[in-house]
C-alpha cells in the first residue's frame, strides 16, 4: 500500500511539472499568437496513470491547432489566441480522487457504444461498452487531421470517427458506411463524452439546451440517480408510454457547450441532429469531472408489451438509413465571447452562414390564442348521436374581443385563430381546407373580421394542426397513412389521467401523419389557403414534434424528419406565406417569422443550477417568439416577468363563451381563459411592457445575467437594459437604480 | 460591460423563479375524475448540505420540526446530529453528540422522529434501538425511555418507535410502527400512562360479514382477509389547541378508503367528517414499477388549520382545508427540481410554505403558495367563519384563476343565496353541482313564486274542477249506452291492459279464450318502459337528477329495460314449459308488459313532480314509486298464475326458478362472448405474426 502511495506521488509530481510547463509554453504562444501564425511546436508527452500520450502536431487552422497521438486517438484542439488545451479525453484522471467505476471508464473513453444481440433482441436489454476498455484503435492521417477506427473485437464492431480541423471548427465526423457489425448490433454511439471536461477544482459551467436553457455549474455536488439525458427536438412522438409521470421541456437546438476561465467550447450537431440526445455529467462525490456531450442513436429500440406472458418484447427499427454521417462541429470561443451569450451568437452565426437564417422584419405583438369550437358527441335524448359543434369563439366574437382589447389599450394585437375551421381544437379527419365554418359564423362573418383586422392592423394568423388526427377521410387514411412502430401498430395517442399520470383508455385516441403523407396533407392545405387569400399561418405543432415511421414497408427514419419539414416551409414560403410555428425545433427557425409557446424556463432536473434564455438570446432581434400561455403557467405573474427578462412576446388564451362551459369536458386545460377574466391584467401589461418591446424589437441581446439574487439584467445592442427583480421587495441596483418588488426598468447605456 | 462576471455567478441553487412545475396539479370534479386546476404550490427553494455549507454532508435526514417560533430542527440522522435552521432555512446551529444515559456520544442512525416540547425538551424517537431519547433544554440527557414494563400491554406489542409527539400538557405521544392500538402516552416525567387514539376497526359491517363467511373459507382467502385488523396509526400532529390529527396506515387497498385521517379530542374521538376522501380517487391500472398505494407518511396542520398530507406512495403532497376541500396537490416523484427522491419520511408547515425532507436526495425542498391557492384559502376560511363580507369579490378572483373550481362556484351561490337572488344562487349551485344547497334555494324560490302566483293559480284550478264535473257528467250519458256488458267494444287489444290494471284476476283470465293477448302491444309497452327510464334520466328535475348526461348508453338502456323484460319471459317460458305452465311465450310477454303499466306511470309521475319538488319533499315520490312496484308485483303474479293456471305457491315458486334461470342464461351468454373473444385475439396475432415474419 505505501509503495503504492509513493508512486503515486511521484507520478503527481511528474504530472503537475509537465502540467506547468505546458501552461508556461501556452502562455508564452498566447503572446506570440497575436499577430503570427505561430509554428506548431512539436511533440509533448504527457503521462497519466498507466496511459503516455504524444500529442503530436496535426494541424493548424484560424486560430486553432490540433495535436494528437497517433496510437490511440487521443487529441486536444488548442485555442492559439487564449492558448487553451481542450483535451478529448482528460489527462488528469488518474490522480482525480472522485471518479470511480462506470464514470472512470467512460471518463478516459473518446466513444462509449450502447449495443444489443441481434439473436437476443426481443428480450435482453442493450449492454455498454467504452474504448478505454472494450476497443483498439488504428489511427491514421486524413487532410488536416486524423481518423480513428474503433475496433470492439469482443463484438464484431469497428467504426471509423474522422476529427479534422476546418474553417473555424473542429469536425467530429462518424461515417455511417464505416460502421461494421455482426452479431451485435450498434444501438448509440456517445462521441467525445468528456471533450473539454472540467476537473473536480475547475471554475466554469455546463450549457445544455434544455427547455430555454440551462447551466450546470461545475463541481455543483448534486448526486443525481441517472446523468442528464434528454433528445434533441424532444422525445419520439410515437413513442407511447403507459404512464408519464413528469412535465419536461424539450430541447430544440443542437447545441451544448462547456464554459471555463475565459473560454469555451461549444458543440454544435450538424449532421444526425434528430437522432441525436444530449447528456450531461457533473461534478459530486463520485464523479470528478463536469462534462456535456452527444450521443448519436444509429438504431431505435421498440417495446410492445407481449399479450401471453405480460412481458416487454423488444423490437430493433432499420439503422439510421438516409444519413451519411453523425457530425459534431465544435467551436471554441474566448473572451467576451465565452459564456451563453456568446455561444447564442455563435451559433446564430452558424445558422445564418450554413442554413439561411434570416433577419426578419418585427412588429412586436401582443397575442391572444382564440379558441374558436369544438366537436363533441352528443345524443338526442340518447338515442339519435351526432357530432355537436360547440362555438366557444365565434368570428363576430373574435371581433368583440379584439375591438374590446383595442378599447383596453391593448393595440399592437394579433389573434392566433385556433379552432376556427374544419373540425375545431381536436381533429377528427385532417384538415383540408382552410375555409370558415358554419358554426362560427360563415363566410360572411368571417369576411368582415378579416377585414376589421386589416384596418385595426391587428394580425390574424389562422393556426392549424396538421400533424394528428383521429378519422379517416380527406385523403389520409386512418391506418394506412398514419406513423406505425416497429411492430407495425398504428401509433395512437392519448391523454393521460392527471392524478396517476396512467395513459387514458376511454377517450379519443389521435393518430400521427406518417412522415412520408405529411408533403400531400401541407401542400393541400397551402393550395386552400392560396385560394383564401391567407397570407400567415401557424402550423402549431409542425414546429415542436418530430418523428419517424417505423413500419416496415413505409420507413422513415427520424434523421429525415427535419430535411422533410424545411421542404415544406420552404413551399409556404415559396408563395408568400408567412408561418408561425410553436415549439421552434431549430430546423423551423430560417422559414418561419415567429415562434409561440417557446418556454421561458427548463425542465428544471436536480442537476440544472440555473435556467438561462439561451433560445430567445439566438432569436431576439432575428425572429419574433412568445411565451406559453401565460394564464395557465404555473405563475402567471413570473411568467411574465421571465417575458420582459427575455424579450418575449405575451400570448394569452382567449375566447368569449364563458370558462365555466368547459366544466365537464375535455378542455378542462383552458381554465380562466374567458377574455373578461384577465383583459384588465393583461392589459396592464402591455402599457408597461410595450414601449420596450418597440425600442428594442430588432435588437440583438448582447449580455444577460444575474446583478443581485433574483434580479436578472439584459443588455441590447442599442444600449438598452433592462432589470427584472423577481423578489417579494425592492431591490436597489449598482448603479443606484431601484427596481420594485415583482417588477421591472429600462434604462440606456451607451452600447 | 461585456465582462460577464458569471462565474462570479452566485450557486443559488434553483433560483430562477418558476414558470412551469414538472408535477401534474389538479382537483376532482363531482364524479371524482382528475380535472386541470392551476398550480397551488410552487418549489421555491431546495436546501442542501452545500447551500447550507455544511462539512459532513446531511445523510438520510428523516423528521422536521418547526417550534413555531424561530427554529427548524432537522433531524439528519444518518450522522445522529441535529441541524437547527432559522425560517428562512440557514443554519443557525449543530446539535451533535448528544451523550445517552452512559455519558457516551448517543448514536441514532436509524432515528425517524424529532420533536420539542414547549418547555424546550427535545425528544428523538430512536426506532433501530427502540428508545426514545428525551433531552432538556440545554441538551443535558434527562432519561431515555424503553419499552413500559406494564402487564396492561400485550406481550407482542414491540416499542419500535418512528415519531414522537408533545401536547401542550407536556404529555408525549410515541407511534410504534408495528403497534396497532394507538399511541403510547407519557406524561412529563416518563411515566407510562395508557393508549390513546387506536384506530378503530374498519366498516363494522365489513368485519361481520367475514365473521360469517370465516367457516367457508380456505386458508389463503383467510390470510388475504387479515386487513380485517384493526389499522394503524402512521403519524400525528398536535395543534395549537390540543386536537391531535392522525393518519392510518391503508393495507390492502388499491384506493383510498373513507376517513385515513382524524382530528382527535381529548377523549381520542375524530372530529372531523367520517365521509371525508383523503388523498388520490382515480384507481390505477397496474402497471409495471408503479407505486401507486397511497399510504400518508406525514402530516401537518398549518397555522390556519389547513391539513398538508404527504402521500409516501405516491410522493405527492395534498393540502385540505378541515372541511375536506382539496386545496392543492403538488410534488411527485424524479429528478427535477420539486420531485422527491424515494420515500420522502417528513414534512412541515413554516407559515404557509410547505418544506418536504428528501431522505434520499439528503435535502428539504421548500414549496410556497402561488395567488391562486392564497385567496382560495382565505375564502375558504372566510366561508367556514360564515363571514360573508367581501368573499363575492375574493370567489370572482378564483374563479378568474381557475374556472374549474367547483367551491367558487359554491361560494358564489351562497353569497347570493345570503342576498336572496335565489335565482342566480340556483344557478352556481347547480355549476357547482350542489344538488342539497340548490334545493334549499329553490325551495325560497318556489314559496316566492307561490305567494306571487297563489290568486291566478288558485282561479285556474277552480275553472279546471268545474270544467271536469261538467265533463264527466257529459262523458258519463255518452258512455251508458256502450257499457252494457263486462267487455265493452271499448275495450280492444289496446285499451285491455288498462282493463286489466284495474281487473288483475278477470282481465288476464280473459287472454286464453278471448285471444286477445297482442304481440304489438306488448312490445309496445316494453318499448315504453324503455322511453319511460329514458325520460327519467333525462327530464328528471335538477334536484333528484344525479345522471352524468354524457354517460347515457343507449344499449346499456335498451337492456336494463327491454333486455330484462324479454330475459324474464324466456327464462319464465322456459321454466314454465318444465313446470307445466299452460301459458305460451305470446300471453307471458303480454302479461309482464301488462303488468308493467303502474310502473311506468308512477315513473311519469315522478318525472313531473321532480321537477316541482324540493329535497325535502322527495319521500312523495319514493311512496308513488313504491305503489307503483308493489301493483306491478301483483299483476304480474296474478297474471302469471292465470295463464299458467298455477295456484299461488306455484307461481312463487315459478316466479323464484324464473329468476335463477335469468342468471343461467346471462352466465351462458357471458362465457359465450368471452370464448368467442378469446378465439378472436387468438387468430388476430397468429395473423399478426404471419405478417411480420
Amino acid at each position: 500500500m505505501k509503495q503504492f502511495s509513493k508512486i503515486f506521488r511521484i507520478l503527481l509530481c511528474l504530472m503537475l511539472s509537465v502540467v506547468l510547463v505546458l501552461s508556461m509554453s501556452s502562455i508564452a504562444m498566447a503572446d506570440e499568437a497575436k499577430n503570427e501564425e505561430v509554428v506548431l511546436e512539436g511533440t509533448n508527452t504527457i503521462v497519466n496513470g498507466d496511459e503516455v500520450v504524444t500529442f503530436e502536431p496535426v494541424a493548424q487552422n484560424q486560430g486553432m491547432a490540433l495535436y494528437a497521438d497517433m496510437s490511440n486517438g487521443y487529441f486536444y484542439l488548442e485555442n492559439l489566441v487564449s492558448g487553451k488545451k481542450w483535451y478529448s479525453v482528460p489527462i488528469d484522471s488518474d490522480i482525480d480522487p472522485y471518479t470511480a467505476g462506470k464514470n472512470y471508464t467512460n471518463l478516459r473513453s473518446q466513444v462509449v457504444i450502447e449495443y444489443i444481440s441481434a439473436s437476443e433482441v426481443a428480450w435482453s436489454s442493450p449492454q455498454f461498452a467504452n474504448s478505454y476498455s472494450d476497443a483498439s484503435f488504428e489511427v491514421k492521417k486524413v487532410s488536416n487531421g486524423i481518423c480513428v477506427t474503433y475496433v470492439f473485437s469482443a463484438l464484431g464492431i469497428s467504426f471509423d470517427v474522422e476529427y479534422t480541423l476546418q474553417n473555424g471548427y473542429l469536425d467530429a465526423k462518424l461515417r455511417l458506411d464505416s460502421i461494421k457489425e455482426d452479431e451485435f448490433k450498434v444501438i448509440s454511439v456517445n462521441v467525445l463524452p468528456s471533450f473539454g471536461a472540467g476537473n473536480w477544482e475547475a471554475e466554469g459551467y455546463l450549457f445544455v439546451p434544455d427547455g430555454s436553457g440551462a447551466l450546470v455549474t461545475f463541481n455543483n455536488k448534486i448526486i443525481t440517480t441517472t446523468n442528464y439525458k434528454a433528445m434533441v427536438y424532444g422525445t419520439e412522438a410515437t413513442t407511447v408510454e403507459e404512464t408519464k409521470k413528469t412535465n419536461t421541456e424539450s430541447i430544440r437546438l443542437p447545441v451544448f457547450g462547456t464554459v471555463t476561465e475565459n473560454n469555451a467550447l461549444m458543440g454544435v450537431i450538424t449532421q444526425g441532429d434528430a437522432v441525436s440526445y444530449i447528456t450531461a455529467v457533473n461534478g459530486h462525490d463520485r464523479c470528478g469531472y463536469n462534462a456535456v456531450s452527444s450521443i448519436f442513436q444509429y438504431r431505435f429500440v421498440q417495446s410492445q408489451l407481449n399479450m401471453f406472458n405480460k412481458k416487454n418484447v423488444n423490437m430493433l427499427a432499420s439503422p439510421a438509413v438516409g444519413l451519411d454521417a453523425y457530425t459534431v462541429r465544435y467551436y471554441v470561443l474566448d473572451g467576451d465571447k465565452a459564456n451563453y451569450t456568446g455561444m447564442a451568437s455563435a451559433y446564430r452565426d452558424y445558422l445564418i452562414k450554413e442554413k439561411g437564417f434570416t433577419k426578419k422584419t418585427i412588429t412586436p405583438k401582443f397575442h391572444v390564442r382564440t379558441l374558436g369550437f369544438y366537436e363533441e358527441k352528443a345524443s338526442f335524448l340518447g338515442v339519435i348521436p351526432y357530432t355537436k359543434k360547440v362555438a366557444l369563439t365565434t368570428y363576430s366574437e373574435a371581433m368583440e374581443i379584439a375591438k374590446d382589447l383595442t378599447e383596453s389599450g391593448i393595440d399592437a394585437l394579433s389573434l392566433q385563430y385556433f379552432g376556427w375551421s374544419n373540425s375545431g381544437i381536436t381533429n377528427k379527419k385532417i384538415p383540408n381546407a382552410a375555409t370558415p365554418v358554419g358554426t362560427l359564423g360563415g363566410k360572411k362573418a368571417f369576411a368582415s373580421l378579416v377585414d376589421y383586422c386589416k384596418q385595426q392592423q391587428c394580425v390574424l394568423v389562422p393556426e392549424v394542426d396538421l400533424l394528428t388526427f383521429q378519422k379517416n377521410g380527406n385523403g389520409v387514411r386512418a391506418n394506412k397513412d398514419a406513423a406505425r412502430t416497429v411492430f407495425g401498430k398504428v401509433v395512437r395517442r392519448s391523454e393521460y389521467i392527471l392524478s396517476n399520470y396512467v395513459y387514458k383508455l376511454q377517450s379519443d385516441v389521435t393518430a400521427l401523419v406518417s412522415p412520408t403523407k405529411m408533403d400531400k396533407v401541407f401542400t393541400t392545405y397551402l393550395e386552400s389557403l392560396k385560394k383564401q387569400g391567407i397570407t400567415h399561418v401557424n402550423l402549431g405543432n409542425f414546429g415542436d414534434y418530430c418523428y419517424a415511421n417505423y413500419y416496415l414497408k413505409d420507413e422513415q427514419n427520424r434523421s429525415l424528419f427535419p430535411q422533410k419539414a424545411e421542404e415544406i416551409l420552404k413551399k409556404y414560403n415559396d408563395a408568400g406565406i408567412a408561418v408561425s410555428v410553436s415549439g421552434g425545433n431549430a430546423y423551423t427557425l430560417p422559414y418561419v417569422s415567429r415562434v409561440t409557446d417557446v418556454p421561458v424556463c427548463s425542465s428544471g432536473y436536480d442537476m440544472f443550477d440555473i435556467d438561462v434564455p439561451f433560445y430567445q438570446i439566438l432569436l431576439h432581434g432575428y425572429v419574433s417568439y412568445t411565451t406559453k400561455p401565460i394564464v395557465q403557467t404555473a405563475d402567471p405573474k413570473v411568467t411574465y416577468l421571465a417575458a420582459v427578462e427575455n424579450g418575449s412576446e405575451l400570448l394569452y388564451n382567449g375566447m368569449h363563451e364563458e370558462a365555466s362551459e368547459l366544466f365537464d369536458t375535455d378542455y378542462t386545460r383552458f381554465y380562466g381563459s374567458t377574455w373578461r377574466l384577465w383583459k384588465d391584467t393583461a392589459a396592464e401589461q402591455h402599457k408597461a411592457y410595450y414601449p420596450l418591446q418597440a425600442k428594442v424589437a430588432d435588437q440583438e441581446i448582447i449580455a444577460h445575467t444575474e446583478v443581485a439574487e433574483k434580479v436578472y439584467l439584459t443588455k441590447y445592442a442599442n444600449g438598452v437594459c433592462v432589470a427584472v427583480n423577481y423578489n417579494k421587495t425592492d431591490v436597489v441596483l449598482e448603479n443606484g437604480k431601484t427596481v420594485g418588488a415583482l417588477n421591472f426598468i429600462e434604462w440606456r447605456e451607451n452600447a | 460591460m461585456a465582462a460577464i462576471a458569471l462565474l462570479a455567478m452566485p450557486l443559488t441553487v434553483g433560483a430562477t423563479p418558476l414558470s412551469a412545475v414538472p408535477y401534474t396539479t389538479y382537483d376532482y370534479n363531482l364524479y371524482d375524475e382528475s380535472v386541470v386546476a392551476p398550480v397551488g404550490y410552487v418549489p421555491s427553494e431546495r436546501i442542501t448540505s452545500s447551500s447550507l455549507g455544511l462539512e459532513t454532508p446531511m445523510s438520510t435526514p428523516s423528521d422536521i420540526y418547526y417550534d413555531n417560533k424561530e427554529s427548524i430542527y432537522l433531524l439528519d440522522s444518518g450522522n445522529s446530529r441535529i441541524l437547527v435552521l432559522s425560517t428562512d432555512l440557514k443554519l443557525k446551529e449543530i446539535i451533535a453528540n448528544l451523550p445517552d444515559e452512559n455519558g457516551e456520544p448517543a448514536q441514532f442512525p436509524a432515528a425517524e422522529g424529532l420533536t420539542i416540547g414547549n418547555d424546550g425538551r427535545l425528544y428523538i424517537a430512536d426506532t433501530g434501538n427502540e428508545r426514545v431519547l428525551v433531552y432538556n433544554a440545554d441538551r443535558t440527557w434527562a432519561y431515555t425511555l424503553t419499552r413500559p414494563e406494564t402487564s396492561r400491554l400485550e406481550e407482542d406489542l414491540l416499542f419500535d418507535v418512528s415519531k414522537v409527539s408533545v401536547d401542550n400538557r407536556n404529555n408525549l405521544y410515541v407511534i410504534a410502527k408495528s403497534g396497532n392500538k394507538g399511541a403510547f402516552v407519557f406524561d412529563g416525567e416518563g411515566n407510562y400512562l395508557r393508549l390513546f387514539g387506536g384506530n378503530t376497526v374498519v366498516q363494522t359491517a365489513e368485519v361481520i360479514m367475514k365473521y360469517l363467511l370465516r367457516p367457508f373459507l380456505t386458508q389463503s382467502q383467510l390470510e388475504a382477509m387479515a386487513s380485517s385488523v384493526p389499522i394503524t396509526i402512521s403519524n400525528f400532529d398536535v395543534n395549537e389547541e390540543g386536537f391531535m390529527y392522525t393518519s392510518t396506515i391503508i393495507t390492502g387497498k388499491t384506493t383510498v378508503p373513507a376517513g385515513v385521517i382524524r382530528k382527535l379530542n381529548y377523549l381520542g374521538r375524530n372530529i372531523l367528517d367520517e365521509e371525508i376522501i383523503f388523498g388520490d380517487r382515480e384507481w390505477t391500472r397496474n402497471v409495471a414499477g408503479d407505486r401507486s398505494l397511497t399510504t400518508f407518511a406525514d402530516l401537518d396542520v398549518d397555522e390556519d388549520g389547513f391539513m398538508n398530507l404527504l402521500d409516501q406512495g405516491r410522493g405527492k403532497v395534498f393540502q385540505y382545508a378541515e372541511s375536506g376541500e382539496l386545496i392543492a396537490v403538488f410534488g411527485s416523484y424524479g429528478d427535477q427540481f420539486g420531485q422527491f427522491g424515494n420515500n420522502p419520511p417528513a414534512l412541515e408547515t413554516i407559515g404557509k410554505s410547505v418544506c418536504v425532507v428528501d431522505k434520499e436526495k439528503a435535502c428539504i425542498i421548500r414549496f410556497e403558495p402561488t395567488a391562486y391557492a392564497e385567496s382560495y384559502r382565505e375564502a375558504l376560511l372566510k366561508l367556514e367563519k360564515n363571514d360573508f363580507t367581501g368573499s363575492l369579490e375574493i370567489w370572482q378572483q378564483i374563479l378568474e384563476d381557475n374556472s374549474n373550481n367547483t367551491n367558487a362556484y359554491y361560494g358564489i351561490g351562497s353569497v347570493y343565496d345570503m342576498q336572496g337572488d335565489y335565482k342566480q344562487a340556483m344557478k352556481y349551485f347547480k355549476i357547482a353541482g350542489d344538488h342539497v344547497a340548490y334545493s334549499e334555494s329553490f325551495q325560497e324560490y318556489r314559496n316566492i313564486a307561490i305567494k306571487k302566483a297563489f290568486i291566478p293559480v288558485v282561479s285556474v284550478v277552480v275553472v279546471l274542477l268545474i270544467a271536469w264535473f261538467l265533463v264527466k257528467k257529459f262523458r258519463k250519458k255518452k258512455a251508458k249506452a256502450v257499457s252494457t256488458s263486462a267487455y265493452s267494444k271499448l275495450e280492444s287489444k289496446y285499451t285491455f291492459p288498462l282493463y286489466t290494471l284495474f281487473h288483475p284476476m278477470d282481465g288476464f283470465s280473459q287472454l286464453k279464450p278471448r285471444k286477445i293477448a297482442s304481440w304489438r302491444v306488448s312490445v309496445l309497452l316494453l318499448l315504453l318502459l324503455f322511453v319511460v327510464f329514458t325520460l327519467q334520466y333525462f327530464l328528471t328535475g335538477y334536484i333528484f337528477n344525479l345522471n352524468r348526461l354524457v354517460d347515457y348508453s343507449l344499449p346499456i338502456m335498451l337492456i336494463k329495460t327491454m333486455g330484462i323484460g324479454f330475459l324474464f319471459v324466456i327464462a319464465n317460458w322456459a321454466v314454465c314449459t318444465l313446470f307445466n305452465g299452460n301459458g305460451n311465450l305470446k300471453e307471458i310477454t303480454s302479461v309482464t308488459a301488462y303488468s308493467l303499466l303502474p310502473l311506468e306511470f308512477a315513473m311519469v309521475i315522478n318525472v313531473v313532480l321532480s321537477n316541482f319538488l324540493a329535497m325535502t319533499e322527495g319521500a312523495i315520490m319514493n311512496i308513488i314509486l313504491v305503489v307503483a312496484i308493489a301493483w306491478t308485483v301483483l299483476l304480474l303474479v296474478c297474471g302469471l298464475s292465470c295463464i299458467h293456471e298455477y295456484n299461488m305457491t306455484q307461481t312463487v315458486i315459478s316466479v323464484i326458478a324464473t329468476v335463477f334461470g335469468m342468471a343461467v342464461i346471462v352466465f351462458l351468454l357471458i362465457m359465450f362472448f368471452s370464448l368467442l373473444q378469446q378465439t378472436g385475439s387468438f387468430v388476430y396475432s397468429i395473423i399478426l405474426e404471419a405478417i411480420q415474419r
